[in-house]
Order: structure tokens, then C-alpha cells, then sequence
């Protein structure tokens, strides 16, 4: 039952698969949910730290299932996958401060 | 240098796979990919198998045939498999060509996969938290 599941439940179902995606093929859709993960983060008025506890939880649950898997290239992927999350919030900030300036 | 992502690849998670064709690969590949997912099923104990063909623009015959015997290997070393991300055009010319996937699962994408073998296989997965100490 999908309805029941909070943001926060919600963020980390779809975490895992779409990090796991873009682990498997690298390719700019995969990047995109990343940032529709965070998107849908802003909205639900998640914080930052929530999704960075989502995104350590999910890296270290695929770091431990794969140890066969180069950690470099997971850690990379992970890093680029984590900053195109991260994109949202980081216009969200400098809009902000923006209007905090103009607001002087 | 980098030489992109791999032809397929095959990620754990929790005790399912989920195995990615990221290209289209030809008869012999297909048939290596098949061995490999098989044998990690048994060396992982794999209750849930995930094939992910979202990044296929085509699905000749003999990869659907693939697919189905996969699912139905995996089915005798005691695994569920989902098929994901079949493409509109994909499912378009499967269904004018009269192929099929059979009786093997499918699903919209990995999240839905995730979430089907979830509810079929209780514990199978667990959840990303799994591993942190309780407080």
C-alpha cells in the first residue's frame, strides 16, 4: 500500500533502485531520477541531513552486497549520483540567500 | 581511460540480483550472461532475480527466449524473476511479432521489481537501515 508510506519511506524506496540504476549503466536518465529525488525531497520538506542519511544507508548497503565491485567506481558513481540529488537543494539555498540579500 | 558502462552487470541487493543489460548483446553474449546470472544465483543463495532490459531498444526473438529460459532456470535454483523496463516500442513489436514473456513476471521498472519480489518473497529484502545498531 503505497499511500501509507511517508516521504521519508517514499525517498528511501526509491533511492536504492535508482541509484542502483545509474550504478548499472552510467547513462544521463538514470542521473535525471536522482534529481527528481531530490525535487520531490524539496516538496515533501525533507531535510538534508535525512537524505544524506538515505544516501550513506543505501551506498554502504551496496557496498557491502557487491564486494566484488570496484569501490572506486562505486564510490564515484555514488558521488555523482548523490550531487545531482543535492542539485535542488543547493538552488533552494542560493534562492534564499539571494532573497535574504536583496531583502538588506 | 574510461570504456563506459559494462555490457551487462549484476547487483546485489539484499538476496536478490539485479542483473542490467545495458546494450544489445548478440546470441553468444546472451548465452554467457544467462550462465553468469544462473551460477551467481546459486552462489549468492538469490531468492529474487531482477532482469533489467530498460536500456534495449530491441528484443529480438531469441533474447525474449533468453529471458523466459532464465527466468525458469532461476525458478529451479529456487528464484523469482521480474522482467523491468520493457520499452513501449519494445512491448509494441513484441506483441506484433506474437512474442511474449511467457509466465515470467514483469514489471514497469526496478523500483516496481523491488517492490513485487518484496511481496512475494517476505524478508527477501531488507530495507537501506537494515545494518544500522538499534538505539
Amino acid at each position: 500500500m503505497t499511500a501509507q508510506l511517508t516521504p521519508l519511506e517514499r525517498l528511501k524506496r526509491s533511492y536504492a533502485s535508482a541509484f542502483l540504476r545509474y550504478l548499472a549503466r552510467r547513462e544521463e536518465a538514470s542521473l535525471h531520477s536522482g534529481y527528481e529525488l531530490g525535487r520531490a525531497a524539496v516538496e515533501s520538506q525533507l531535510s538534508v541531513l535525512q537524505l544524506a542519511q538515505v544516501h550513506h544507508d543505501v551506498l554502504l548497503e551496496v557496498l557491502q552486497d557487491n564486494t566484488d565491485y570496484d569501490v572506486t567506481a562505486v564510490a564515484t558513481a555514488a558521488s555523482e549520483f548523490f550531487l545531482e540529488v543535492l542539485a535542488t537543494f543547493d538552488m533552494t539555498q542560493r534562492g534564499l540567500l539571494q532573497s535574504l540579500a536583496d531583502n538588506r | 581511460m574510461d570504456t563506459g558502462p559494462p555490457l551487462v552487470s549484476i547487483l546485489r541487493q539484499g538476496s536478490y540480483l539485479i542483473a542490467s543489460i545495458n546494450t544489445a548483446l548478440d546470441d553468444s553474449e546472451m548465452v554467457r550472461f544467462q550462465m553468469d546470472l544462473v551460477d551467481q544465483i546459486g552462489q549468492h543463495r538469490s531468492r529474487g532475480v531482477i532482469i533489467d532490459v530498460a536500456a534495449l531498444d530491441v528484443l529480438d526473438s531469441f533474447g525474449s527466449r533468453t529471458v523466459r529460459d532464465i527466468a525458469e532456470m532461476a525458478r529451479l535454483r529456487g528464484a523469482l524473476t521480474v522482467i523491468v523496463g520493457i520499452q513501449p516500442d519494445v512491448a509494441f513489436a513484441m506483441v506484433e511479432l506474437g512474442m511474449g514473456t511467457g509466465s515470467v513476471q514483469t514489471a514497469l521498472d526496478l523500483e516496481e521489481g523491488l517492490e513485487y519480489l518484496n511481496s512475494r518473497l517476505s524478508g527477501g529484502h531488507t530495507t537501506p537501515n537494515r545494518r544500522l545498531a538499534p538505539r
